[in-house]
């Protein structure tokens, strides 16, 4: 064990020069019950004390707040039971000062003992910056997670009354169905001419209006319905469907409808087959609402153009579209009278119509586009629509290809 | 003259420091200052007619229990076990120092200050959950603000009585 004595070979200088205070020690030599003995010249100001205060006979623990408590402590040391006492990093308050740190550390020195000052500030200073940074860096990323945890309860509320809401719709829309059905089938039946006597204009009149309203409103049911078929997060099949196909036959299904509206329909198939994974029936509905919306506003003599193809380039969308995916797309394009750009963002919510189509007396539901636009998110897709009023518009249809060689 | 050195203990930054100013100086301060080891004052305290010195002793605080320096709570007479109550995590880790102190001086008395009370509503299920835990472990239980004062000077005169009863029994 190292000998230490009351000569100042532990204090190089002093007073000390402020850079060098981490290489300053001091020390307070005591006897058996800690009075003190004698002490470094470095030790009183360490200690923040007047020189005076180590005078000899003094009690260690009057001088040296730390160590009153550690009575039990110290008699191990006293009995060989215990090595030393050390306590570091301790920041003896000074009012209005700077902090210093200190480490004690408290040895036997027959027949007494020896107090080891050292002051850490200059490494503890630096260490206190780190652990601020690391400690303050720690409560935001608490705060994070518990915001986090609030917006993801916030949200499986938000779901639940969805689904909620979206239940008790699918429930009245299918409760609708079947006395709907019944009042039309009976409406059909008083008209039935081979069943009943012929009805006077007068009396069927009403009936052919009940007919009409009707079926108009079992096409609205049907539509609920079908919206909420598409709320599922997946295709309810997973088949291959050759799109090319697809675009032909809902063509030549509407083939009638655009004689009836004079408006003419021409196609342009991909080059290469186009291959999605999916709801062939769904797809089918969405690209039919895009064309039968086609027919019914661009007005006689119009024309709609469709086009299959793989695009040069991806279009700048938000969030943008996978560029790890082979995508394709299919445009309807019309030249009828466009959406007013004020109308734009709002034509695939449910239920919208512009006003336009409202005062044209046509009727719908306002929930084709939406069914379009939820078909083909369902499918990993994304529509989109371009329009210049008095000149058409145009709906591009982004669908994820299935490379065959891959299957 | 009565002397006990009293130790504050909890997780980093549930406002030991602020208690210890709040108590000692009578300061608060919004912006948060980290402790690092420990830092140390003497308060004269009035009990009932008599008087005590705290060595009040206000230890750097980590992510919990396990980063308690140890040589610091020795010949600790008492101690306050702080939580913040926005903190949930430094609730639920009170039992882990109670049983640390318990281990290193199976007699030490202690206070659980419930701190940051003016930040929580008075329904809040937190502060059920700082009662149980203080019913469980039959420790004296404090909400406290060390930012409006509020019932500070009460969590240590707690703790000081029973030092003091302590004292008595002796
Ligand atoms: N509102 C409020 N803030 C507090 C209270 N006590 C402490 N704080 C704040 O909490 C932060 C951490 O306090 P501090 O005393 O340094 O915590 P310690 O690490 O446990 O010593 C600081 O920004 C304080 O201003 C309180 O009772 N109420
Ligand atoms: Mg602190």
């Amino acid at each position: 064990m190292l000998k230490y004595s009351t000569d100042k070979t532990l204090v190089p200088f002093f007073p000390p020069p402020e850079e060098l205070s981490l290489l300053i020690m001091g020390y307070i030599l005591c006897d058996a019950d800690l009075k003190i003995e004698g002490a470094s010249k470095s030790a009183a100001p360490l200690l923040d004390l007047p020189p005076e205060a180590l005078q000899k006979g003094q009690s260690l623990f009057k001088v040296c707040l730390p160590l009153v408590g550690n009575e039990a402590q110290i008699e191990a040391i006293r009995a060989g039971q215990l090595e030393h006492l050390l306590l570091e990093q301790v920041n003896l308050e000074r009012q209005g000062a700077k902090s210093r740190y200190l480490n004690l550390c408290l040895l036997l020195q027959p027949p007494g003992f020896i107090l080891l000052l050292s002051d850490v500030s200059q490494a503890s200073l630096q260490q206190q910056q780190v652990c601020q940074q690391h400690n303050e860096l720690l409560l935001l990323h608490e705060k994070l997670v518990l915001q986090n945890d609030q917006l993801q309860s916030l949200n499986r509320e938000l779901g639940e009354l969805s689904q909620r809401k979206s239940d008790m719709l699918a429930i009245a829309t299918h409760d609708l169905r079947s006395p709907l059905s019944g009042i039309i089938a009976y409406a059909d039946l008083l008209l039935d001419e081979s069943i009943f006597d012929p009805l006077t204009p007068d009396q069927r009149l009403p009936i052919e209006s009940i007919q009409r309203q009707g079926k108009n409103m079992l096409d609205l049911v049907d539509t609920l319905l079908d919206l909420r078929r598409l709320d599922s997060s997946e295709p309810q099949h997973q088949n291959t469907i050759n799109l090319d196909m697809l675009v032909q036959w809902v063509i030549r299904s509407l083939q009638d409808q655009a004689k009836l509206a004079e408006v003419t329909v021409t196609y342009q198939g991909a080059e290469q087959p186009f291959v999605v994974l999916g709801d062939s029936e769904v797809l089918q509905q969405a690209v039919g609402n895009l064309l039968s919306n086609g027919l019914k506003y661009t007005g006689r003599g119009g024309e709609i153009r469709l086009r299959l193809f793989v695009p040069p380039a991806l279009p700048d969308l938000l969030p943008p579209l996978d560029p790890t995916l082979t995508w394709g797309c299919l445009t309807v394009t019309d030249n009828g009278p466009g959406i007013a750009p004020d109308d734009m963002p709002h034509i695939f919510e449910p239920f919208f119509r512009t006003k336009e189509v409202r005062l044209s007396g046509l009727p719908g539901s306002g929930l084709g586009l939406t069914i379009v636009q939820k078909a083909i998110h369902q499918h990993g897709g994304r529509v989109i629509a371009q329009s210049q009023l008095k000149e058409g518009t145009t709906f591009t249809i982004f669908l994820p290809y299935v490379n065959q060689e891959a299957e | 003259m009565i002397q006990r050195k009293v130790c504050l203990v909890g997780d980093f930054a549930v406002g030991k420091t602020s208690l210890f100013s709040r108590f000692v100086y009578n300061r608060f301060s919004e912006s948060y200052m980290t402790t690092i080891g420990v830092r140390l004052q003497r308060k004269v305290m009035l009990v009932e007619g008599q008087e005590l010195t705290l060595i009040l002793w206000d230890t750097e605080g980590g992510q919990d229990s396990t980063a308690v320096k140890r040589t610091y709570l020795g010949g600790a007479g008492g101690a306050i076990v702080v939580c913040d109550l926005t903190r949930e995590s430094s609730i639920r880790h009170w039992p882990d120092y109670i049983q640390l102190l318990r281990q290193i001086n199976p007699t030490i008395l202690l206070t659980l200050a419930a701190n940051k009370v003016d930040l929580l509503s008075p329904t809040h299920p937190h502060r059920t959950l700082a009662q149980q835990i203080a019913q469980e472990a039959k420790i004296p239980l404090i909400f406290t603000s060390a930012n409006t004062g509020e019932q500070v000077e009460n969590l240590f005169q707690t703790l000081a009585k029973e030092l003091l009863r302590a004292e008595v029994f002796h």
